[in-house]
């Protein structure tokens, strides 16, 4: 080896600049790799801490089992779990601790300022900052760019993801604490601050909140804070705070699993939230600690198996389901598909490189490689000296330095290449259009043997491709360029694999710039609004506008009072898998709809209506009179076109409204009423 | 028993070789046979095409025969595996050619030492590297790379190259064919004192009479064929060499019948 590293070595010093940029294109390339591949190990990898610390001090959890519930907002199940279960659980000798909680979803939950503070209308302490402190507003929201909740005319519109007061950018929308009601003696996770829930009497008034919720509504122990429930406003006292796991370094913030235990929550004694929410308790989440030695795998197992035998709409969850239940989510899987992508794409630009680097210099020194084999270098040694070079270059392939030249006997070889490329770049319109097969094996098909065998067919055919378009269009060519014929035609057919590299390569980052501009126009384009649309929509996050503040941001200088429309924007998961996003999950499946709520007449009404939409069937009359009497609604034509199984008057929200918190009718497309973009 | 001892340096035995060009077939070497004695310098000749340069490449076992054999030192070439024969001739038989062929990034020594790098059996021996180094004067040019160095240089070195692991057979292709007369002339010397105070075997092939001249025999070829062979000895000068050289290759003139 001691030659060949010379050798190497040698030649690699005469190209600094060539090893340089080679080097540099293949560890981009790798970059590329390692970023994106890390962002999917580091997901995981918080998925894995983030499940372990999910349930505190319990190694299971109880939940009911049905539809799942609203993802990653931390809500409680809508169907309760039979007390029988709690009792059941309580006998089981291998249970150290049974706790049953007892979540509601509330509408806000803001920092009202210390106890018993003089002088301070709720109102004005509710959207005041605390002098005390710096951060954002104590109810976490923005309010629309209105630090400290002061009415002045002229205040900005929130903006997605903008700063809060503090300066800190904050994600768009953060869920709000989830009020919990535990008859737990100790705290479930490690108090940081305070004490554990001392008393279960109604008439005290005490909680304690999760790190992330005191941080969301920047409450601290002794802090009195306001709920907000569909059945009133409740105030109580901050006894304590704990550390509960959470995504995203400590805050309310990522993904959550869509079940289990809240994550930003709010406890309170059992019969404490029975009188904020005006309901008798109903379980929905019981966590489990189980005595030492007791294997928790088995015990899920024998639990879940007496669940279905004696009829309990109940499961037992460990971490691992925590964990499995996260990376099912959308951003997981989508990650996930990006670093595989990204490997793909790295790989085979950082092959085309390598190809086309070693062609060069292989070619440009054939002769120099003849006389090594003449003065005693055997076949071993100069392919080693390809290989090895080629390693220290981009770390793989001495291919190129056995591909033959190509020269004109060799044409039959091309044309043989070409006809073989061309059957292969035909086995995947045969794949996904021909052969039958369930749609989750064409993809995985499709993705593994179609694309690969299109790759290696279009590779296949470059060479007689290229020689047919240096034939057809060398002399044109060559009189624009005013170069000699022979001259194009050895630097073109003449490094026949290099200029195949070339193209390749070139095609490759042509074809990744159309497929990028047209995935993201076919993608974006229904997404954009059209004439239809207000000139601005203003967003209200955290708990929306005050009922009684419209009129504050109509007269805005600049808004046209009577141009100015409420909406209520909910995004409520759907119960039932109307998109089939259960089968394969895209942009366009969703598991979720966004409903938005508006008064039809003023909407869609007289002769300039606010929301100026396309009825591509029906009509606006009677989309506006189903409207009004909340039976039905209008969907996009998108959406309609995207779910195939939708047809007019289907009832696509009922299962979906009835398994939601707050209740309500479900609805029906209106017939005739599916609004379009208007085009341009 | 090893073969090498007292069989001659090379035996070529009925070579013949052909080329293929499509549908069309080239006799390069049609039944060539020739015994070089050790310590003999052979200097073959013959037109552009004759097939010099081919029976040269068979020799060193570059080209494959297809008919006939090549002992070298006793050995079969035509009989070793690839590997074995390429380790065959990096140990017996040093090669020279008309266009150097030096490695561009390697230095001198470096290029005068590639034979050796790359045989494990092999070690540098730093007297006999000296010698050549200071019999060929290029003490003063062991660190230039080859762009740095004269055309006679560049020559020198590729000689140094061939004889570093002390073969027993010198192959020389047109060695004189970059050079000027002068560097020829020089070349030549080197290559006749190697072969009258060391006893060196060397194939040399010119269409140079003035280079075959320095040879002990001349072996000339027509279309693939040994036309003739004669001793350097029979003629007083080059000039004398030349004019039987050319008698000798001078097409028949036609008769009319």
């Amino acid at each position: 080896m001691r030659v060949v590293s010379r050798l190497v070595l040698a030649n690699l010093r005469q190209h600094p600049a060539r090893m340089a940029l080679t080097s540099l294109a293949v560890i981009a390339a790798a970059c590329v790799v390692i970023w994106v591949v890390s962002g999917y190990d580091a997901l995981l990898a918080q998925f894995d801490a983030f499940a372990d610390e999910y349930l505190g001090r319990y190694q299971l959890a109880v939940v009911p089992e049905g539809p799942e519930q609203p993802s990653g907002m931390g809500q409680p199940a809508g169907r309760p779990i039979p007390p029988e279960v709690v009792h059941l659980l309580q006998q089981d000798p291998d249970v150290a601790a049974v706790d049953p909680l007892v979540q509601s979803p509330t509408k806000k939950v803001t920092r009202v300022g210390p106890p018993h503070e003089p002088g301070e209308s709720k109102r004005a302490v509710a959207a005041g900052p605390n002098p005390k402190r710096r951060g954002p507003p104590k109810d976490g929201s923005s309010r629309g760019g209105r630090p400290g909740g002061t009415k002045r005319p002229g205040m900005a519109p929130p903006t997605s993801g903008a700063s809060s007061a503090s300066g800190a950018a904050r994600p768009f929308s953060w869920p709000r604490p989830t009020l919990v009601g535990t008859g737990a003696q100790e705290p479930p996770h490690e108090m940081v601050q305070g004490t554990w829930l001392k008393s279960a009497a109604p008439d005290r008034p005490e909680g304690v909140l999760s790190d992330g919720a005191a941080e969301q509504i920047n409450a601290d122990v002794g802090d009195e804070v306001l709920i907000e429930t569909e059945r009133g406003e409740f105030r109580l006292t901050i006894v304590g705070i704990v550390r509960q796991a959470s995504l995203g370094g400590g805050g309310p913030r990522g993904p959550a699993p869509s079940r289990g235990p809240a994550a930003n929550a709010m406890y309170v004694s059992v019969a404490l939230a029975e009188k904020i929410t005006g309901e008798p308790a109903k379980i929905n989440c019981i966590n489990v600690a189980l005595t030492d030695g007791v294997d928790a795998e088995s015990f899920r197992r024998r639990w879940n198996e007496r669940f279905r035998r004696e009829g309990f709409a109940a499961a037992v969850l460990d971490p691992g389901d925590v964990k499995e239940d996260m990376e099912q989510g959308f951003s997981a899987t989508r990650v996930r598909n990006q670093s595989y992508a990204a490997t793909g794409i790295s790989l085979l630009a950082a092959l085309f490189i390598i190809l086309t680097t070693l062609g060069m210099g292989v070619d440009e020194r054939i002769r120099q490689l003849a006389m090594l084999r003449a003065v005693g270098l055997t076949r071993g040694q100069v392919a080693a000296m390809i290989a090895v070079e080629a390693l220290v270059i981009t770390r793989v392939s001495p291919l190129e330095a056995m591909a033959p030249r190509a020269t004109t006997q060799a044409t039959r070889h091309l044309t043989a290449a070409a006809l073989l490329g061309l059957t292969l770049i035909a086995v995947n319109p045969l794949l996904v259009f021909v052969v039958p097969m369930a749609d989750e094996s064409r993809y995985g098909i499709y993705a593994a043997l179609g694309c690969t065998s299109m790759a290696v067919g279009f590779v296949l055919l470059a060479p007689l491709a290229i020689l047919l378009t240096e034939r057809l269009f060398a002399p044109l060519l060559a009189v624009v360029l005013r170069l000699d014929r022979r001259l194009l035609g050895t630097q073109l057919g003449g490094n026949l694999w290099r200029t195949v590299g070339t193209t390749v390569a070139l095609s490759l980052g042509l074809g990744l710039f159309v497929a990028m501009q047209t995935w993201g126009y076919s993608m974006l384009e229904p997404f954009v609004p059209g004439d239809w649309a207000p000139d601005v929509l203003v967003c209200f996050p955290y708990g929306g506008l005050p009922e009684g503040e419209l009129d504050d941001v109509a007269r805005i200088e600049g808004v046209a009072a009577e141009r100015c429309l409420p909406l209520a924007v909910e995004q409520p998961k759907l119960a039932e898998d109307i998109t089939g996003s259960r089968e394969r999950q895209t942009i366009a499946r969703q598991d979720n709809v966004v409903m938005v709520g508006f008064d039809p007449e003023r909407a869609l009404g007289g002769a300039d209506p606010m929301l100026d939409a396309v009825f591509v069937e029906g009509n606006r009359e009677d989309a506006i009179e189903r409207l009004r009497a909340a039976t039905a609604g209008p969907v996009h034509d998108c959406r309609r076109r995207l779910a195939a199984r939708l047809a007019l008057d289907d009832e696509v929200l009922r299962a979906a409204a009835a398994e939601r918190p707050f209740g309500g009718p479900g609805f029906r497309l209106a017939r005739g009423c599916s609004p379009r973009l208007r085009p341009g | 028993m090893d073969p090498s001892r007292d069989a001659p340096p090379l035996v070529v035995e009925n070579l013949t070789k052909r080329f293929r060009r499509g549908e069309v077939v080239i006799d390069a070497l049609r039944g060539v046979s020739l015994v070089v004695q050790r310590g003999e310098f052979v200097a073959v000749m013959g037109a552009s095409g004759s097939g010099k340069s081919t029976l040269l490449h068979v020799v060193a076992g570059l080209t494959p025969p297809d008919d006939g054999r090549v002992l070298v030192d006793g050995h079969d070439l035509a009989a070793m595996a690839d590997r074995h024969r390429t380790a065959f001739r990096r140990r017996h038989i040093g090669l020279v050619f008309q266009a150097f062929n030096l490695i561009p990034t390697l230095t001198a020594e470096q290029n005068i030492l590639l034979p050796i790098l790359a045989d494990k059996r092999l070690g540098v021996d730093n007297g006999r590297l000296e010698d050549l180094i200071a019999w060929l004067g290029l003490a003063g040019r062991r660190s230039h790379r080859p762009d740095a160095l004269s055309g006679g240089e560049q020559q020198r070195v590729a000689i140094a190259r061939a004889l570093v692991t002390d073969p027993t057979l010198i192959l020389a292709d047109e060695p004189t064919g970059s050079l000027d007369s002068v560097a020829g002339q020089e070349l030549c010397r080197l290559l006749n004192e190697q072969c009258r105070e060391h006893g060196r075997t060397i194939v040399l092939v010119t269409h140079e009479p003035s280079v075959a001249a320095w040879a002990t025999r001349v072996v000339v070829l027509r279309d693939g064929q040994v036309l003739s062979q004669f001793a350097t000895a029979e003629f007083g000068d080059a000039h004398a060499l030349a004019a039987h050289y050319h008698d000798i290759v001078r097409p028949a003139p036609v008769t009319n019948a």
